[in-house]
């Protein structure tokens, strides 16, 4: 019997740019990843996007520098001893002026991520220790609310990108009941070693959502194909990768050693597309795979008419 | 003369803002670029993971 849990996951999608997840409070310049209302440090509803913070940054330094001209201006004005130099000197002065506020408005675009860059560069430190707490909260809330440290965790995710956050993510995800209407990940979830719950991960997600199915999980399947196979549902997971790949012609292409190891387990839909595919392009290099789905045909198929 | 000096002053200040503003702009920074790096300094430098 099952034990995983029917979940509800709120919608999810990651930024563009990873620093767009990030915000950081006006009052007490912590940062979070989190999607929090309220800074968890001083408890004021503060936070803003770093983006907008560095571009407020980014005006106030061009605000300044034109502030010092025009002091600079008014005091040539004052110290004037005739009404000629003072004369000259507020316009030269406004000239200037209006000079370096034309270059600031066609740089502020450029200026802006400077402010950015600049930013993030100088707090990289703090911006990692913040995350890190953001970490820790998900883990205190996992007890109680294990869907609430996932969704924490995704959120994290998007900047810390270690095996340590992955790994998590997965034990988590394992003790869900994946639907296919559910926001799923899986390329951002790959470990660099072998675990049998992302194994086990990758099986689901192949027949729950086979569209998420790509390169990287494949070839991971691919490296971890005998360990895989020692698990105890190894053989199901490897027969639902394969079925996924053989929607594409590239990954049938590319794995077609591995698919077609598994192509007698494939269920008819899954082998009927392989058929097609290979009928439809018979002068691709199909490694042997062409052969063998033949022979699967001859031994299950024969006396099926639609295949 | 006071006067003089201080629209100097002015005036440097003005070019050197002028200069440093067109150096910037000369090497524009992207998106993409402070993504690539506030991620490998968060993650020691291992971005493969998109």
């Amino acid at each position: 019997m099952s034990k995983k849990k029917p979940v509800i996951f709120r919608p999810f999608k990651a930024p563009r740019y990873s620093f767009e997840k990030l915000r950081i409070c006006r009052r007490c310049r912590h940062y979070t990843a989190l999607s929090e209302e309220r800074c968890a440090h001083c408890g004021r509803a503060a936070l803003i996007p770093v983006e907008k913070y560095a571009v407020s940054l980014a005006g106030r330094k061009v605000q300044t520098r034109l502030l010092v001209i025009l002091l600079l201006t008014l005091a040539g004005i004052y110290f004037g001893q005739d009404l000629q130099q003072m004369v000259l000197c507020g316009a030269g002065g406004l000239v200037l002026a209006g000079l370096v506020y034309y270059t600031q408005r066609k740089v502020r675009q450029n200026e802006n991520l400077y402010a950015l860059n600049k930013l993030l560069g100088r707090n990289i430190f703090s911006i990692k220790e913040d995350l890190e707490l953001n970490r820790q909260e998900a883990v205190t809330v996992l007890r109680e609310n294990d869907v609430l440290a996932y969704e924490k965790l995704r959120e994290i995710s998007v900047l810390l990108r270690g095996d340590r956050i992955s790994r998590q993510r997965v034990a988590l995800l394992h003790g869900f009941q994946l639907r296919k209407d559910m926001t799923l990940e899986l390329e951002q979830l790959l470990l660099k070693d072998f675990e049998p719950l992302l194994a086990e991960y990758i099986g689901e997600i192949a027949r729950v959502r086979p569209e998420l199915i790509k390169d990287r999980t494949l070839r991971y399947v691919k490296n971890y194909e005998v360990q895989i196979l020692e698990m105890d549902k190894g053989l199901d997971i490897m027969t639902a990768v394969a079925s996924a790949a053989v929607r594409m012609k590239r990954y049938a292409l590319l794995y077609s050693g591995m698919i077609g190891r598994y192509v007698q387990e494939l269920p008819k839909d899954r082998f009927l597309r392989l058929s097609r595919l290979i009928a439809a392009n018979p002068y691709e290099p199909w490694n042997g795979l062409d052969a063998k789905v033949e022979e699967i045909r001859e031994l299950k198929y024969r006396w099926d008419p639609e295949v | 003369m006071i006067t003089y000096a201080i629209l100097g002053i002015t005036f440097l200040y003005a070019v050197i803002q002028i200069i440093l503003y067109a150096s910037r702009q000369r090497k524009p920074l992207t998106r993409e670029d402070i993504d690539e790096r506030l991620l490998a300094a968060l993650n020691g430098g291992d971005t493969a993971r998109e």
